[in-house]
């Protein structure tokens, strides 16, 4: 089995992004709004087959039933445990409340509608920072994602 | 009980937030298809204004993104439902060699010594944020009381 060192970036499987996206509970989704990319940061549970996701902005932010949109799920800590980032690209459908209690509670805690994403697209990379990276760390944890690891 | 609601943040206010963070997420639209990446940045203030710096690989998607770009930073409690973000959509450009100034206050130590880098720069065109107050109830359980 082959290791992998310090600083060194690998794709993640197919097998090990549904995995982390399990263990995540927001990201940041993006769209287009008349040509131009917007972001909203958005809670996610992972239910299979798709994700349900739901803007933590209100409906401040205008998604929309058929919007092609990309999530990206992440965790980029104090550069001393693994870093890692999945890019998923899907479409929306919206899921209307279920029930009036549900319609009532989402008014209240001003909650945004409620949508599943596909997972048409996913990518993930993930990096085990060095030892001493933390001391570098306003330097920045990754030039850019996602990339491959280098030979 | 009052209900949650939206704050919108002012101009300052969110300047001060994008000070605080080294990470973001950049989204630009590329083939008609909008892609979301995270960043590190790192706020300039300069005698016209504000900039954030971006460092990059050559030739990858940042590098060939085109100048319509989002940047996008928050912070989100929840246990409490509660947390707030800050999008900067802007003009991504590389750092040119009239920029003698703004490179003066580059970090331009590379990470990874051996890795050549380029650094970008958005100008922002419009800062907003937004601030979700979470839903309040009208009395509180006060566990001391029964002690």
């Amino acid at each position: 089995m082959r290791t992998h060192a310090p600083n060194e970036m690998r794709d993640l499987s197919l097998a090990e992004c549904p995995a982390r996206l399990r263990l995540a509970d927001t990201g940041r989704l993006a769209i287009t709004s008349r040509a131009l990319p917007l972001v909203v940061p958005v809670e996610i549970d992972d239910v299979g087959h798709e994700l349900r996701i739901r803007s933590l902005l209100g409906d401040a932010v205008p998604l929309q039933e058929g919007n092609v949109v990309a999530l990206e799920v992440g965790t980029f800590g104090d550069g001393r445990y693994d870093e890692w980032s999945i890019s998923v690209r899907g479409v929306l459908r919206r899921i209307p409340p279920q029930s009036a209690e549900e319609a009532a509670l989402t008014q209240v805690l001003c909650r945004a509608p409620l949508f599943a994403l596909s997972m048409e697209l996913i990518t993930g990379w993930t990096r085990t920072p060095s030892a001493n990276e933390h001391c570098n760390r306003e330097e920045g944890p990754f030039a850019e994602q996602p990339r491959r690891a280098r030979r | 009980m009052q209900e949650a609601w939206l704050e919108e943040l002012d101009t300052e206010e969110c300047i001060v937030l994008l000070k605080g963070e080294v990470v973001g997420r950049i989204a630009f639209v590329h083939e008609g298809l909008p892609v979301v990446l995270p960043v590190n940045y790192h706020l300039l203030e300069t005698p016209t204004g504000i900039v954030l710096t971006l460092r990059t690989r050559p030739g990858g998607p940042i590098d060939r993104a085109p100048r319509a770009v989002a940047l996008e930073i928050d912070g989100i409690d929840h246990s409490r439902q509660r947390g707030w973000s800050v999008l900067v959509r802007g003009s991504l450009r590389h750092l040119a060699a009239r920029d003698n100034e703004l490179q003066e206050h580059f970090r331009v130590v590379p990470w990874l010594p051996a890795e050549p880098d380029v650094w970008l720069v958005i100008e922002p065109v419009e800062i907003s944020g937004r601030r979700l107050q979470a839903a309040t109830v009208e009395w509180a359980f006060r566990a001391g009381g029964y002690l």
